[in-house]
């Protein structure tokens, strides 16, 4: 499982692919949806985990971008903000599952093997 | 406990005068007041007018009515005396024109005297006096011969004048008596003078019989001298000097207002008595004279002291009630305006929970994952330096002092909303103001930028109530500007006195209709966004600070909010007692 980070938290998303990495997952990070949209353009993801709001493009443009680049790649929403209503915009626009921060590296695994299921 | 204690309305304690624009308290005490003295007098004014004109109108006919009779009576006792002397003359005339001096003798004097006894009974004697003084007969008691009168006084007088009326004098049995005295000259050879003593009873039954008219009144006769000539009831005995100084120029009747130390003002009527030396009085204390009058003031004041308790009783419960209404709509009013402010604040901090909710959950899920990553090293087995380990620990550390920076300034944040006063630094306000502000700027790209005159004075103002205006105008100017915007925040000292904070920013602008309406009431171009209330609360709490909230705007161009405010807290605009206020609006 290939997995892209894209969040403008630093110290979070590198800590986050460490772990990943350590339980067998690949996981490239990447701190704004720009770069995220170079990555998707270069490279196959399976999973895409994107925060929702990150300076320069949010979360959703992200994610519009990259379903029109890999359109069998799953998102993932993480999000330190969480809201009812952005829940809804992120699940209407597509995404698999929007999970709040902070979130257990077992449950965001969890949802990443669900959504590649769902394939 | 007293009785005002029990009985002063509920507003008395709330009249605290304070000027205040935005949150009206009235000072409620002074308001009864006026309107009680402002009823009272316009309720009692006519009232009283008219009762003074009445009073003193009637008091002008009642004296008209009362000098009336008064001479009235004194004219016709006047009249009557004169009459009783005139018909005693004429009977001394009559008589006169049937003696002969020759011829007369004590005898034949006796016979007329016996006959005139009978009719009128006042007649004490009669005399004949020849023109050499010398008396030739007499008839009445005693017998007096030989008595010569060429020196007396009275002699001389009716030789002079024809006929004389003596005064009253007391004779050797200690009654009085006057003397009428007619000079018979008609024939040069029969020339004599008829003399008669009175007896003075008669004069005093006259009177007595006059004056009943008006009991109340004393009458009596008085001489040339004001010696009295019958007794008075009230000042003196016959031929005792009167006490009042009457004026006795004229005969005729007249009506004069004695001031007497003793007695207070006497009114007295006198009149003189034709061909006498005499002069009729009659007088009286005033008080027994007007006492209907003092009766009916009576009443009138009775009648206009329950007249006024009925308009007291009736202004204090209208006024009372008056005042009452309005201080319980003012409470009313002031609650609900609190709680209007109170619920602007929280809506203006709940728009920023998402804010806060990003801050937080942010380094709470770096520290979840930098704690993560190390127990997997740990539990993994896996190789790791000293150095990593610190630098994970460090991470942790300073997600830690993220969040608690955020809950600090949440705490910061004042959850009262009275008034406190105390010193401020207002840039410090207004960067804790923007800490939850910061990340929205950063996803829009907007740029915040905040710029601080050095030595910015603090200011003595409440942190609440400035919390919610830099809340209120720079969540404006957050909704105005588009993404990558700017808003500048700009601070400076204007003089010694005041301190400006402007906040502008170069978003959509309002336009010049807008500009007009923007600080009413519900007044809103934010659709179902906006309650209408923010800018309208804002220029309240600014003006109730003793502020000022300036606002220039260009459609399409952006706009400016200036703040200004005093350094010192300014006393003319709260009183020491906020906090009773606050109470207050709470109800």
């Amino acid at each position: 499982m290939r997995v892209l980070l894209v969040d403008d938290e630093d110290e979070m998303i590198t800590a986050l692919a460490e772990r990943l990495s350590l339980r067998g997952i690949e996981a490239d990070w990447v701190n704004c949806g720009e770069d995220a949209i170079a990555c998707v353009t270069e490279k196959k993801y399976d999973i895409v985990v994107l925060d929702v709001k990150m300076p320069g493009m949010s979360g959703l443009e992200t994610m519009e971008q990259v379903q029109k680049l890999q359109p069998e790649t799953k998102v993932i929403f993480l999000t330190g903000h969480g809201s009812a209503s952005e829940f809804n915009s992120c699940i209407e626009a597509g995404a698999c599952f929007y999970l709040m921060k902070p979130t257990d590296i077992e449950v965001l695994i969890e949802k990443m093997k669900e959504a590649l299921k769902e394939n | 406990m007293g009785v005002w204690e029990k009985i002063k309305p509920a507003f008395w304690e709330e009249s605290k005068p304070l000027a205040d624009s935005h949150i009206k308290i009235f000072d409620y005490a002074r308001v009864w007041k006026y309107a009680v003295i402002g009823a009272f007098t316009i309720a009692l004014l006519p009232l009283i007018i008219m009762l003074l004109v009445n009073h003193y109108e009637y008091k002008r006919v009642f004296r008209a009515e009362m000098m009336s009779p008064i001479y009235c009576l004194v004219s016709n006792t006047q009249r009557s005396i004169t009459s009783f002397f005139s018909g005693r003359k004429a009977v001394l005339q009559f008589i006169s024109e049937d003696i002969q001096l020759e011829e007369v003798s004590d005898q034949k004097l006796g016979k007329v005297f016996a006959n005139l006894k009978k009719i009128f009974g006042e007649f004490v004697n009669l005399r004949v006096i020849d023109s050499n003084g010398k008396q030739r007969a007499y008839a009445g008691p005693g017998h007096l011969q030989s008595v010569e009168y060429n020196d007396q006084a009275w002699y001389k007088k009716v030789k002079k004048q024809g006929i004389y009326v003596s005064d009253m004098f007391r004779g050797p049995d200690g009654s009085v008596y006057f003397l009428i005295a007619l000079k018979y000259d008609r024939n040069p050879d029969n020339s004599f003078i008829l003399q008669a003593s009175m007896d003075a009873k008669t004069i005093e039954g006259l009177i007595d019989a006059l004056a009943l008219e008006r009991p109340s009144m004393d009458a009596f006769i008085i001489n040339g001298e004001g010696i009295l000539q019958t007794p008075s009831d009230s000042y003196g005995k016959a031929l005792e000097k009167l006490s009042l100084p009457i004026a006795l120029e004229s005969l005729e009747p007249q009506i004069q207002e004695i001031e007497k130390a003793s007695e207070g003002p006497i009114i007295v009527g006198h009149a003189g008595i034709q061909g006498t030396p005499f002069r009729f009085v009659t007088a009286a204390p005033r008080d027994a004279l007007t006492s209907d009058l003092f009766l009916l003031s009576k009443r009138f004041v009775i009648i206009f002291s329950v007249a006024i308790l009925c308009v007291l009783g009736v202004v204090l419960f209208v006024v009372t009630a008056f005042v009452k209404h309005i201080y319980e709509s003012d409470r009313r009013r002031v609650a609900v305006l609190h709680n209007i402010q109170y619920t602007n604040k929280m809506a203006s901090i709940g728009r920023l929970a998402g804010g806060v909710a990003h801050e937080i959950n942010n380094p709470l899920a770096i520290i979840n994952e930098q704690v993560g990553l190390l127990r997997d090293l740990v539990s993994m087995n896996k190789d790791y330096s000293r150095e990593r380990f610190l630098e994970i620990m460090d991470s942790v550390l300073s997600s830690v002092k993220r969040c608690s920076t955020v809950t600090h300034s949440l705490l910061g944040f004042a959850t009262h909303i009275d008034v406190r006063f105390e010193p401020i630094a207002l840039d410090q306000l207004i960067r804790q103001v923007l800490v939850f502000m910061g990340k929205e700027a950063e996803y829009r790209r907007i740029t915040l930028n905040l710029e601080v005159q050095d030595n910015l004075p603090s200011i003595e103002s409440d942190v609440g109530q400035l919390e919610q205006v830099f809340l209120n105008v720079i969540n404006n100017a957050f909704d105005a500007v588009d993404d990558g915007g700017r808003i500048n925040i700009e601070l400076w000292a204007e003089g010694s006195d005041l301190v400006s904070v402007r906040v502008a920013d170069d978003g959509c602008g309002i336009s010049e209709e807008n500009l007009k309406h923007i600080f009413d009431p519900f007044f809103s171009t934010k659709g179902e966004k906006g309650s209408g209330l923010g800018l309208s609360i804002t220029y309240g709490i600014v003006q109730k600070l003793g502020g000022r909230l300036d606002v220039k705007s260009i459609k399409g161009e952006g706009s400016t909010f200036i703040v200004t405010l005093p350094v010192k807290k300014m006393d003319s605009l709260f009183s020491s007692e906020e906090e009773d206020i606050e109470g207050f609006a709470r109800g």
